[in-house]
């Protein structure tokens, strides 16, 4: 096989995570040489970097920043300004420098959200005109960082998603548009969260509640501080319910219907579908004993198969089908990554989440490849397919 | 634990969801799960709207919206406001539940007549309070299509449907003139469950799956007339849920003179097993049971010492204990006993400061 090697690959990311060591790897067992890394930082310090560092012709591989705070700090800096003209929580440069991050807790999404959105403002204008390749475009990685807006999109496209609520202010808004939409069991997302921060899966009947969530509250001199827990805290008194739900809410939240998910092996599941060049690739299952079902908070995973030998032929083609409907709409990135949950009589399916950056998956090959690896053996094609438009 | 799956065998047969578009095909050998999908509920309340969706939740002032108002005072929604003596108009409406219309389908069919088991699962937004009462109706009103119908598992729903303890019934009594032939009862969820005069000949097993048993419903059991009961499950919970079951409301139960061909006594899940365990030690009904499932609970030590001080233990072909909290001792001296024991699934208690918490399986 001969993969374009004239095409210099530049990843923006963070060159100590170890996302971009493996696909570093990947080139490297391909015989490629290694791709040219800019981090967030280096953007961050200088905007014109871009335009230095990139030849005309080039891919551009857009990574996750990862979980170092140096780079949230960044993206907070980044979003200073921004988040200074709208209401909400939010840190001023000074608070930003000043701050030590506790371990866990949940820091102003929002304005890292406009932080990170404004460097990929920034990489797409400095890119301007050089004929570059994006594997995943800026713009589909912003929509992505907003559940919002990636809503919108596939609901727009007519891709199946849970119904949504629209913006909530607060627990008594929430409760009222639960009660118009006849809707008593709701996700509530972080708009910006990832790896399932800030979510609870709220259930409401009779005046009672049962909040499955992700979120530890802590009073701390008066003052309510949220912590990211992989315990998934349960909440049932009504006024804990409502200080989480407002909590949360004062960081912009997305609701949507809980819609039950199929029961496999004694689990509930949802299933992650790594899409790359527009096919559905590797797939992961993940089986909870709790309706958030990521792997970190102590979900078990599995091959699709248990859920697909539930699943009728058709049922299975059309969840594919979605899958590369949903790669298009977004504008054909090399790999999108989507959460999706198979309804209990495992005859339909909804799209939960689309992730841009949902291919750091360790253990798992397709076709004998890794998650890495298959993207690399499929670079070629993929650029010599035809871009599609990107989306809003 | 939870509910995270449903049935995949019932009465002894493996479970399938009822597809009308492809008909009973094996009447005997598949039992079939009447369900209603998530999204075909939602599409048959948008059709209805608004009557139906506002009194899903707002049907009485004891209702969701009512206490959401009390707790803080908050405004009821305009839905509730608007129509606010609309009672129950689903009551004197026809009966046009998409689960009486599958059904009716079902029903339809002429191998329906062979049937011998049936599932009901989700019979449309039973998390929010919609209450099987229309799908009890319309078992009893398709009855006579149905007259080899044997076993019956009412609520079949998962936790990704319904919180256990929120899965709602009512009076259930019509039932037995309607399908006397059953051996088999078995529900899951206690909300305003009703048992009413629980008369059934041929019944062998009754099963009540809850995450709290009220004393009313455990009472309607006592009474009830089975002369041929062989296996009998409760499953008490908690008070948090309802459960308000004390050991002595179990004692009719115990004096063993209820139910004289009962051999399978579960009573599980129970906050209050480790009580249980003192007062079950010498009761009389040890001496015609097999086995004795206290299992799904919160045994401590203390309740497996007054188990194990009993003589009646030891008579048994069976004790099950699985989610326990018992120490490595006390499981040691439960092997020792030369019975079958099951004491899988020990669980660790929760420790907050001076408090120590062990929670039943079924505290969702």
């Amino acid at each position: 096989m001969t993969v374009t090697s004239t095409a210099p690959i530049v990843i923006l990311g963070n060159p100590a995570e170890n996302r971009t060591a493996f696909f570093q790897q990947a080139l490297q067992a391909r015989g490629l040489p290694p791709a040219e890394v800019i981090s967030y930082l280096d953007l961050a310090a200088d905007l014109e970097l871009p335009a230095k560092v990139l030849s005309a012709g080039g891919v551009v591989r857009i990574e996750s920043p990862g979980r170092d705070f140096a780079y949230y700090r960044q993206m907070l800096r980044c979003g200073a300004e921004a988040a200074a003209r709208e209401e909400g929580p939010r840190l001023s440069p000074r608070e930003i420098e000043d701050y030590t991050p506790r371990k866990g807790e949940l820091l102003f999404p929002r304005q890292w959200y406009l932080g990170f959105r404004a460097l990929l403002e920034q990489m797409e204008r400095a890119t301007a005109g050089r004929n570059l390749r994006f594997t995943i475009s800026p713009d589909a990685v912003a929509v992505m960082f907003c559940k919002r807006q990636t809503h919108r999109v596939l609901r727009d496209a007519g891709l199946p998603v849970p119904a949504t609520l629209g913006p909530v202010s607060g627990f008594d808004e929430l409760l009222a548009a639960m009660e118009r939409a006849g809707m008593p069991r709701v996700f509530v997302k972080l708009a910006h969260g990832s790896a399932a921060s800030g979510t609870v899966a709220l259930a409401a009947s009779n005046g009672r509640f049962q909040a499955y969530s992700t979120v530890e509250m802590v009073e701390d001199g008066g003052q309510l501080l949220l912590f990211n827990s992989r315990r998934q805290p349960q909440y049932r008194d009504p006024a804990q319910v409502k200080r989480l739900i407002d909590a949360l809410c004062r960081h912009r939240t997305h609701v949507e219907a809980w819609v039950p998910k199929a029961g496999v092996d004694g689990c509930t599941c949802d299933l992650r579908v790594l899409v790359i060049n527009g096919e559905p690739a590797h797939a992961v299952l993940r089986k909870s004993h709790t309706p958030i079902t990521n792997l970190h908070l102590g979900g078990q995973r599995d091959t699709a198969e248990p859920l697909r030998a539930r699943m009728s032929p058709a049922a299975w083609a059309a969840l594919e089908e979605t899958c590369r409907k949903t790669a298009a709409l977004f504008g054909h990135p090399l790999q999108v990554a989507l959460d999706i949950a198979v309804t209990p009589d495992f005859r339909r399916h909804y799209v939960l989440e689309v992730n841009a950056f949902g291919d750091l998956l360790q253990g798992i090959t397709h076709e004998g490849l890794t998650t890495y690896e298959q993207q690399v053996e499929a670079l070629e094609g993929w650029m010599d397919g035809v871009p599609c438009p990107v989306v809003e | 634990m939870s509910i995270d799956e449903n049935l995949s065998t019932f009465a002894g047969k493996p479970v399938r969801d009822y597809d009308p578009e492809q008909g009973i095909r094996d009447p005997t050998g598949t039992v079939y799960r009447l369900r209603i999908a998530y999204d075909d509920y939602d599409n048959y309340l948008n059709a209805r709207k608004p009557a139906k969706r506002s009194a899903v939740s707002a049907g009485e002032s004891t209702g969701f919206w009512g206490n959401v108002a009390r707790l803080f005072g908050a405004k009821p929604p305009a839905t509730a406001n608007q129509q606010p003596a609309a009672a129950e108009p689903e009551e004197q409406a026809p009966d046009d539940e998409p689960f009486v219309e599958l059904l009716a389908q079902f029903t339809a069919d002429f191998a329906a007549r062979d049937v011998p088991a049936l599932v009901v699962g989700d019979w449309g937004q039973a998390g929010a309070m919609n209450d099987s009462c229309s799908a009890v109706r319309a078992l009893v009103a398709h009855a006579d299509r149905l007259p080899n119908l044997r076993a019956l598992f009412l609520g079949d729903i998962m936790m990704e449907e319904s919180e256990m303890s929120w899965i709602t019934h009512g009076d259930l009594s019509p039932l037995y003139a309607a399908f006397p032939r059953l051996e088999h009862l078995q529900i899951r969820g206690a909300e305003k469950l009703s048992l009413g005069d629980l008369t059934l000949p041929g019944l062998k097993t009754l099963i009540i799956e809850s995450g709290g048993l009220g004393s009313k419903v455990v009472q309607q059991v006592f009474e009830a007339n089975l002369p041929n009961l062989e296996h009998l499950e409760l499953w008490l919970g908690t008070d948090d849920y309802g459960g308000d079951t004390t050991v002595e409301d179990l004692e009719p139960l115990l004096d063993g003179v209820l139910f004289p061909k009962l051999s399978y006594l579960g009573l599980r899940d129970y906050e209050s097993v480790d009580a249980l365990a003192q007062a079950i030690g010498s009761a009389p009904i040890l001496d015609r049971i097999k086995v004795l499932d206290l299992s799904l609970g919160n045994l401590s030590d203390e309740g497996g010492e007054a188990l194990l001080a009993s003589p009646k233990i030891r008579q048994l072909e069976k004790l099950d204990l699985h989610h326990h909290y018992l120490s490595d001792d006390m499981i040691a001296k439960f092997k020792a006993l030369g019975i079958e024991v099951d004491l899988s699934e020990r669980q660790e208690a929760d420790e907050d400061g001076d408090e120590i918490y062990r929670y039943i399986a079924v505290s969702e």
